[in-house]
C-alpha cells in the first residue's frame, strides 16, 4: 500500500476543523479557546474522543501535553511525531494550531480505516499553551519538553489575572503523569501549520516546505531628551518622541532594506511604546521601545541590529537626545531537517502542488523540538495573511494540500507497512 | 509716571520659595496640582498673606481667589493681575507662581508706603489653569469670561480617576458664592509669566512684551491598522504604529516649513494591544499644532489632514483626525503693552516683542477685555519641569515693569 491509496479525507478533515472552531466559537466566526481554561478543556476532550475512536493511546504529561501513540510493527523504532496545538489567542481564528493536529488526526484516522501499519510507532501530539496569550511566553509546553524551560517555571507562571499555571492545569484536569522530557525521543517531528503570511497566497502557491525558523532578535530602544512645553519654540526642542519617530520608521526601512544574499528582505516591528510623562502639554523626555527583528540570514540579522544602533546614534547627534538601543534577547536561526524537507519537496512535486520553500518568521512548537529531533514545517496559505484575528480563514483545498505532503513525508519517515 | 513705591525683589523671591516648599518634589520642583490637598494648603497661604496686608478676599464658585485692595474713586473698576498657584505633577517653581507672587508683591508695597490707588486692584489666583488634573486648562478663567460652562466644568471628571471638579471643590472646601462672572467686572488685566522658551535668554533680555497669543488646536488621533504576528511578511501589514510614526515626522516637517513659526507636538502616544510580539493594530495619539494666526493653523491643520490621508492610503490603515481642545489667536491691548514697554525703556532693561504659543489664562481675559502679558526668561526654555529656573534678577525685572504698568493703569494718588 503506498500513501496515495490510503483514504484520507481533505473533507473529514474541513469538517472536524469547524466543529472544534465550535468549541470557543466567536460571534465574529472566530474562536477564543485559551489554555488551560474551560472552554480548551473542552476541546481537549473532544480531541481525546475523536482519537480513541480511531484506536489511539493517550497520555497527558505533567504540563498537559496531550500524547496520542500508535505503535509501529517495529517496537525497535522510535516514534515519528505530528503536532500542533488546540488553544488559540483570544480573538483567534480556526486553523491557526487547530489544522496542524487535526490533519494528523486526519492521518491517524486513514490509517485506521483503511487498517494499516507503520514501522514506527506515530505520536499525534496536542502541545499546551502555544499562544502564550493568556500565561507568557508563548509554546510553553514544547520549549518545556525540550527542556528550554523548566517544568517549574512553566508550572509557576501567572496570567493578567493572577492565576497559576499548574492550578489551572489541575483545575481543568489535565495535568497528567508523563515526563514531558520523553518527547526529546523522537525519530522525527512533522508540523503542519498556515503560513500566517501572505507569500504563498500572493505567489499563488498550494504549499510552502519550511527550511528553517528565522533568526530573531529582541532591542529595547530608550529615547532620552528634555521635557519642554507643546507651544515651546520648535527650534529649542530635544523632543524624545519627535526623535523617536524616525528610529520607529528606521525599523521598518531597516527590515525591507537588509536583504540577503538569497534576496530575502527582514521583517522588523515595534509592538511595544510608551512615553513619559504622558502628560498633554508636554512634549515627552523620555520614550521606550521595544524592536522585534527577524531575518532567514544570520548575518543580515546582525546587520539589521547594528544598522539601529548606527542610526540611533546619528539621531541623538541630530536631535540633541540620547538613543540607547540595547540588546535584549536572541533565538538563533533554526535549520529544519534537509532529509524530511526533501521528502516534502518530493512529495509537493510528485502531487503536481505548485510549492516553495519557505522560513517561518513566526515561533512554533516545531522550532523548539527542532533542538533536539529532526523537525520540518509544512505551510498552508491563508487569507492575506490575516492571522491572530478571528477573521482568519483559508479553503478546504489547500488544507487538503497540506494535509497530502503532511502525510506522505510522516508516511515515508515511518515507513508505511506495505501488506 | 513715576513712583517711589518699596518694591522688594528679594522679598518676592522668599515668597517664591515659601510657596514652592507646598507640594515640593525631591528634584526640586513643585507637584501642587489642582483641587488637591496641596493646592488647598496653597491657596490659603495666599489668603493668609493678603490677610496680612488687609485685602479683602473674594472666592467664586469655581474656587478662583480675589484679593481686592479699594481704590480711592469708587466709580472706577479694579485692574487685575493673575495667574495661577497650581502646577503640573513635575512642575517647576515659577510656572504661574511667579505672577500671582509679583502681584502680590506690588499691593505689599502699596500698603507697606501706605498708598492709595484711584482705581482698586485685584489679585486673581484662577483655579485649574494647568489642566492636568482635570481637563481643559485655564477652564475656570474660560467660565469666568463667559466662554465656557460652568455647570459642564464643575462635572468634569479628573482624568486618571473618579473624582469631579465640583466634588473636589466641596472636599477641600475651595468653593466660593460668587458669581465667576464677576471677573468680567474690571477695567482692565495684566499677567506676568515666565516665557517656557528660550527667546529672552537667548537675546539676552529680562523683558517680553507679549503682542498676541498663537491659535492652537489639540488634535486626536486614532489610527486603526491589522493585527498581526510581528514574524509575517512586511509587505502583509497594516501597522498602525508605523503610521504613527509617519503621521509624527508629517506634523513636525510642517511646523518646520510653515512660515512664520509653526509648531507642532504629540504628548500622548498609546498602541494596542501593546505586545512585543504583536505588530500595532491600534495607535492613539494626542497632537497640538499651533501657530501665529488663526489662518496659518488652518493651513497647517489641513497639511496634516492631507498627509493623514496619504499616509492612511499607502498603508491600508485608516486614520481619523478628532479636533478637541483650542483657541484663536488673541491680541493684547496695544495701549497697556506700551506701559509696560515704556516701562522697561525708563528703567533701562532690554525688552522684546513676541508672542505667546502657550495657553494662559490672559488669553481668555484678554479674547473679552484688555488684557496684557508680561514675560521673564527662564533658563534653556525650560518649564512643566521640576528643573524650571529663573534668576532673582529676571524676577526683579518683570515686578518693577508690571508695577510700572498697573501703577500707571490704576493711578496712584498723591
Amino acid at each position: 500500500m503506498s500513501a496515495t491509496n490510503l483514504p484520507l479525507s481533505g473533507a473529514r478533515l474541513w469538517d472536524s476543523l469547524m466543529e472544534m472552531a465550535k468549541i470557543g466559537g466567536t460571534p465574529k466566526g472566530g474562536s477564543n479557546r485559551q489554555t488551560l481554561t474551560d472552554v480548551d478543556a473542552e476541546g481537549r476532550a473532544l480531541f481525546q474522543h475523536w482519537g480513541e475512536a480511531c484506536g489511539l493511546t493517550l497520555s497527558v504529561d505533567r504540563l498537559g501535553n496531550m500524547v496520542f501513540r500508535r505503535e509501529g510493527r517495529d517496537p525497535t523504532r522510535k516514534p515519528v511525531a505530528i503536532g500542533s496545538h488546540l488553544d488559540t489567542q483570544p480573538t483567534g481564528g480556526k486553523f491557526d494550531g487547530v489544522l496542524g493536529v487535526l490533519a494528523g488526526l486526519e492521518l491517524m484516522r486513514a490509517l485506521h480505516e483503511a487498517g494499516a501499519e507503520t514501522e514506527a510507532p506515530l505520536l499525534l501530539i496536542n502541545w499546551t499553551n502555544e499562544e502564550g496569550a493568556r500565561f507568557s511566553p508563548p509554546m510553553m509546553g514544547s520549549g518545556a519538553a525540550m527542556g528550554i524551560f523548566t517544568e517549574a517555571e512553566v508550572l509557576a507562571k501567572r496570567d493578567a489575572a493572577g492565576a497559576v499555571f499548574g492550578e489551572e492545569l489541575k483545575r481543568i484536569g489535565w495535568q497528567g503523569s508523563a515526563d514531558p522530557a520523553a518527547l526529546q525521543d523522537c525519530a522525527a517531528y512533522l508540523e503542519l501549520h498556515i503560513e500566517q503570511g501572505k507569500l504563498l497566497e500572493d505567489g499563488g502557491f498550494d504549499v510552502g516546505v519550511v527550511t528553517m525558523a528565522l533568526g530573531q532578535s529582541w532591542f529595547e530602544v530608550v529615547v532620552e531628551g528634555a521635557e519642554s512645553h507643546g507651544g515651546s519654540p520648535m527650534a529649542g526642542r530635544r523632543d524624545a518622541l519627535m526623535a523617536a519617530a524616525p528610529l520607529i520608521s528606521a525599523v521598518e526601512e531597516i527590515a525591507l532594506s537588509t536583504v540577503s544574499p538569497a534576496g530575502e528582505p527582514g521583517r522588523g516591528t515595534v509592538g511595544v511604546v510608551e512615553v513619559y510623562p504622558s502628560s498633554r502639554n508636554v512634549a515627552p523626555s523620555r520614550v521606550f521601545f521595544s524592536v522585534d527583528f527577524r531575518h532567514g540570514d544570520p548575518a543580515s540579522l546582525t546587520k539589521m541590529g547594528d544598522l539601529l544602533t548606527a542610526r540611533a546614534a546619528e539621531i541623538s547627534v541630530a536631535r540633541g537626545v540620547t538613543a540607547t538601543v540595547t540588546p535584549f534577547w536572541h533565538s538563533p536561526l533554526t535549520p529544519f531537517d534537509e532529509t524530511l524537507i526533501a521528502r516534502a519537496r518530493a512529495s509537493a512535486t510528485a502531487r503536481g502542488y505548485k510549492w516553495r520553500d519557505i522560513p517561518t518568521g513566526i515561533g512554533h512548537d516545531a522550532v523548539y523540538m527542532a533542538r533536539k529531533v529532526p523537525t520540518v514545517m509544512v505551510f498552508t496559505p491563508c487569507h492575506g495573511g490575516i492571522s491572530h484575528n478571528e477573521a482568519e480563514s483559508i479553503t478546504p483545498e489547500w488544507a487538503e494540500a497540506g494535509l497530502r505532503v503532511l502525510a506522505d513525508a510522516a508516511f515515508e519517515t515511518a515507513g508505511l507497512v506495505t501488506p | 509716571m513715576t513712583h517711589n513705591l518699596p518694591l522688594s525683589g528679594a522679598r518676592l523671591w522668599d515668597s517664591l520659595m515659601e510657596m514652592a516648599r507646598i507640594g515640593a518634589t525631591p528634584k526640586g520642583g513643585c507637584n501642587r496640582q489642582a483641587l488637591t490637598d496641596t493646592d488647598a494648603l496653597g491657596r490659603a497661604k495666599l489668603l493668609e498673606w493678603g490677610k496680612a496686608i488687609g485685602l479683602v478676599p473674594t472666592i467664586d464658585r469655581l474656587g478662583t481667589i480675589g484679593l481686592l485692595r479699594p481704590g480711592k474713586d469708587p466709580t472706577r473698576k479694579p485692574v487685575a493681575i493673575g495667574s495661577h498657584l497650581d502646577t503640573v505633577p513635575t512642575g517647576g517653581k515659577f510656572d504661574g507662581v511667579y505672577g500671582v507672587l509679583a502681584g502680590l508683591e506690588i499691593l505689599r508695597a502699596l500698603h507697606e508706603a501706605g498708598a492709595e490707588t484711584e482705581a482698586p486692584i485685584l489679585l486673581i489666583d484662577w483655579t485649574n489653569e494647568e489642566g492636568a488634573r482635570f481637563f481643559p486648562p485655564m477652564a475656570a478663567s474660560e467660565a469666568a469670561m463667559g466662554l465656557a460652562d460652568e455647570a459642564k466644568l464643575l462635572a468634569t471628571q479628573e482624568i486618571h480617576g473618579p473624582a469631579t471638579f465640583g466634588g473636589e471643590l466641596a472636599r477641600l472646601g475651595l468653593a466660593g458664592t460668587a458669581d465667576p462672572a464677576a471677573w468680567r467686572d474690571i477695567e482692565c488685566y495684566f499677567e506676568t509669566h515666565i516665557e517656557q522658551g528660550p527667546f529672552l535668554e537667548e537675546k539676552g533680555a529680562p523683558i517680553g512684551i507679549v503682542t498676541h497669543a498663537l491659535a492652537s488646536q489639540a488634535v486626536e488621533v486614532t489610527i486603526t491598522g491589522r493585527d498581526g504576528h510581528v514574524g509575517s511578511t512586511m509587505a502583509s501589514r497594516a501597522d498602525a504604529l508605523a503610521a504613527g510614526a509617519a503621521l509624527l515626522l508629517a506634523g513636525e516637517k510642517i511646523a518646520l516649513d510653515t512660515q512664520g513659526g509653526g509648531m507642532a507636538s504629540i504628548t500622548r502616544i498609546s498602541v494596542t494591544p501593546d505586545a512585543r510580539g504583536n505588530i500595532p493594530s491600534g495607535c492613539r495619539m494626542l497632537g497640538s499644532m499651533r501657530h501665529q494666526t488663526t489662518a496659518g493653523l488652518q493651513a497647517m491643520l489641513a497639511s496634516w489632514q492631507q498627509a493623514a490621508d496619504r499616509i492612511a492610503a499607502e498603508r491600508g490603515v485608516g486614520i481619523e483626525m478628532a479636533l478637541g481642545w483650542g483657541y484663536p489667536e488673541t491680541v493684547f491691548d496695544p495701549v497697556l503693552l506700551g506701559r509696560l514697554e515704556a516701562s522697561a525703556q525708563r528703567r533701562g532693561l532690554a525688552s522684546h516683542r513676541l508672542p505667546t504659543p502657550i495657553g494662559h489664562d490672559a488669553i481668555h481675559v484678554g479674547r473679552v477685555l484688555p488684557a496684557a502679558m508680561l514675560f521673564i526668561p527662564c533658563h534653556g526654555g525650560l518649564s512643566h519641569n521640576e528643573a524650571e529656573s529663573i534668576t532673582p534678577e529676571w524676577s526683579t525685572a518683570g515686578l518693577m515693569v508690571l508695577a510700572d504698568a498697573v501703577i500707571e493703569t490704576a493711578g496712584l494718588v498723591r
